[in-house]
């Protein structure tokens, strides 16, 4: 008898076992807690714009209204300076430092400003000309009355909410946590799988590599390598250095018709880049080299989105010097900052066929990308 | 009594575009089943016997260009003719989307400005199919384009900007790569052919004009996109297919919907229009393509299924213009 009550106990603290296992919710992953703070519209001042609103995934996370060079806040008017970049393979970005050389490489943003990854996800909920949150008491105030509240405390502790400036680095690292998830980074191109032996390129798309390979004609891989590392780490197609390219002044930047107080300089404002960063006159004009992943799908191009399609950016860095063969295209204006211009472009001497062949190439960068999600207004 | 083209949208996306500051308010995206022409009605007497032209026009608001010193051609225009400035768009961003329901009435799901490798559309109701089936002619005016067909975009020239080369039954996609047919690099044109055109007396029935880049005021100035603007409108007035009964529409393609002044420009420019007349009524893109097809006798918004609901633009036009009380519902 006291063996089958032993039994009987043995069983029914096995079944309360399972069941409180059944019970029991895991948190969602930071990463997924991320994710919806990503695309939690709530988090703007007013609410009513994400983070994904102007990083979908549709469009290798960058802003989907590319109609626009740089990118509207969610004031009405309000336009940021900078033509927003793609967050894909930004985890890889290193924290802005001095190679042996010397040079300035790594950074977030354009200019290197943004420090680590993880606080750079933080920036764009206080900009006044992005998501226009006064301070990080706003921030945190929403956060605290999101649905997604107590898993953020149950991930991160039941206080994790209460201090604001911990409560902030919690949030901005959740963004930063979904930021470096497979998602940003899948490496499903075709010329990741061409890497693989798993594609083959067209003919167009081979000749195009090999003028971006071609010290002597395009060189582009100078700057933006396109070969796997020694460990076998898939090319990002960038050294993450800094370059003046001479993008010139983009007229109809929305920045320019900012209030005073925000850009008391109006049309005449320049762009300065790393030299505002690191306060080295060497640096001015100068901005991150980007990653060409996804360059067929992250147009505008240039830190001012200058270049509505890509074949015009390509254009203007082989014809910089003298004057582009398309007759529908003005001469070149002037650099923004002529200081500090990059002379490895600019006179590259390719032929329209080239052009034409590199472009093909660069298609072979894009990933396999979602379809546009259905307009969906609140997360919460 | 006018029905607002989609009024019971109206509400919804008001809550919406009153934060909509830079968030790309798409509540209006569809991807119906467009219903095959064989099934609508057959095309009627044209209401107009010249040219209906479009000229489209880039990222400024009504509010930044009629009235602007920057743009006294365009705005004189406005004054002596008609002005729509209830217009706005269907809700759907970026350009390509509304370039597209331009001519389709709907954006197919399209929200990107991606070029036509990456969409293809297999609607075979869209504008210019109802007009070859009426036994009319078409042409896409595209400046900086160059060769004819050009399926991607490059320099000045945007195919996001040129809504024909989206459709297979244009482009020629044939699920593997593009086979451009004679209907496409005959129709499908640089701007530069217009003046040929003029000049022989052979424009289109139907013309679509997209200016370029700089023209458009997309990258160009307010300034020289009036300038450019005052130098071919100007001269489109001067012709044969403008003085028989044309009809130009001069619009831009989206806007940011709040506040209204925020909405795109929109103006008539014929002698069958109620000169000196500017409109309140509540317009969108489906209105503007249901007028067009009005004022060419074709069936109406065939890839609408709530077509009968969408009001065409009529009092913006004379009395005796359509058939019946130009202000009744279309």
């Amino acid at each position: 008898m006291n063996r089958l009550r032993a039994i009987g106990a043995i069983v029914a603290l096995a079944v309360a076992a399972v069941a409180g296992t059944a019970c029991r919710r895991e948190p969602p992953s930071i990463a997924t807690l991320g994710e919806r703070i990503f695309n939690d519209p709530a988090l703007s001042r007013p609410d009513g714009q994400a983070c994904a609103d102007c990083h979908a995934p549709h469009v290798a996370f960058r802003d989907p209204e590319s109609d626009r060079a740089t990118s509207a806040g969610i004031v009405g008017g309000s336009f940021g300076v900078r033509n927003a970049p793609t967050l894909m393979y930004a985890r890889f970005v290193p924290e802005l430092h001095r190679d042996a050389d010397g040079a300035w490489r790594g950074g977030m943003m354009w200019d290197g400003r943004g420090g680590s990854f993880e606080h750079q996800a933080g920036f764009p909920l206080l900009n006044p000309l992005e998501m226009n949150n006064p301070d990080q008491a706003a921030v945190v105030a929403t956060v605290r009355a999101a649905s997604y509240a107590g898993e953020l405390r149950a991930r991160f502790g039941e206080h994790a909410l209460d201090d604001v400036p911990t409560a902030f680095e919690h949030i901005a690292d959740a963004i930063a946590a979904f930021e470096r998830t497979p998602t940003f980074a899948p490496f499903t191109s075709k010329y990741d799988r061409y890497l693989a032996h798993r594609s083959q390129l067209t003919g167009a798309e081979q000749r195009g590599l090999a003028i971006f390979e071609d010290s002597a004609r395009g060189n582009c891989a100078g700057c933006h390598p396109s070969r796997p590392g020694a460990d076998g780490t898939p090319p990002l197609f960038t050294d993450f250095g800094y370059a003046n390219l001479g993008i010139p002044k983009y007229g109809n930047n929305g920045f320019y018709t900012q209030a005073h107080a925000v850009n008391p300089a109006g049309a005449e404002y320049v762009d300065h880049g790393l030299m505002a960063t690191v306060k080295d006159p060497a640096q001015d004009g100068k901005f991150r080299v980007p990653t060409l992943r996804n360059i067929a799908r992250t147009g505008p191009y240039g830190h001012n989105g200058y270049f509505d399609n890509l074949p015009y950016l390509l254009d203007f860095l082989n014809t910089r010097d003298s004057h582009s063969p398309d007759p529908a295209v003005k001469p070149w204006a002037e650099p923004e900052v002529p200081a500090n211009l990059e002379t490895r472009v600019g006179h590259l001497h390719l032929t329209d066929a080239e052009l034409q062949d590199l472009d093909a190439f660069l298609e072979t960068l894009t990933d396999v990308l979602p379809k546009a999600p259905p307009p969906v207004r609140s997360a919460r | 009594m006018l029905i607002p083209s989609r009024g019971r949208l109206t509400t919804l996306v008001l809550a919406s575009a009153l934060v909509a500051g830079c968030s790309p308010n798409n509540s209006g995206t569809t991807n119906g089943t467009c219903t095959d022409l064989a099934e609508m009605p057959e095309a009627t007497v044209p209401a107009v016997a010249g040219t209906v032209f479009t000229i489209v026009i880039e990222n400024h608001s009504r509010d930044q260009i009629i009235g602007s010193k920057d743009a006294p051609f365009l705005t004189g225009l406005a004054k002596e003719y008609t002005e729509a400035r209830g217009y706005h768009d269907t809700f759907v961003h970026p350009s390509e989307a509304n370039y597209l329901w331009m001519v389709a009435g709907e954006n197919f799901d399209v929200l990107d400005d991606d070029e036509p490798t990456a969409h293809h559309l297999t609607s075979t109701s869209h504008l210019v199919d109802q007009i070859e089936r009426a036994g009319m002619t078409w042409h896409a005016y595209q400046e900086g384009m160059g060769q004819p067909c050009g399926l991607k975009s490059h320099g000045r020239y945007g195919a996001k900007h040129n809504p024909f080369i989206f459709f297979n039954d244009v482009n020629g996609w044939d699920g593997s790569e593009f086979q451009p047919s004679a209907r496409c690099t005959d129709n499908v044109v640089d701007y530069s052919e217009l003046d040929t055109d003029i000049a022989h007396g052979t424009v289109a029935d139907y013309v679509f004009i997209t200016p370029d880049l700089d023209n458009d005021m997309h990258d160009g100035s307010i300034r020289d996109g009036d300038l450019w603007l005052k130098r071919e409108v100007t001269k489109i007035m001067a012709s044969a297919a403008y003085q028989k009964g044309g009809v130009i529409f001069v619009l831009g393609d989206e806007g940011g919907g709040y506040p209204r002044g925020d909405d795109p420009p929109f103006v008539m420019i014929s002698e069958a229009a109620r000169k000196g007349t500017i409109s309140q009524l509540d317009y969108d893109t489906s209105s503007y393509l249901k007028t067009v097809e009005k004022l060419m006798g074709l069936a109406e918004l065939p890839c609408v299924p709530t077509r009968n609901e969408v009001a065409a633009m009529t009092d913006l036009f004379a009395d005796g213009v359509f058939t019946g009380s130009a202000t009744a519902p279309l």
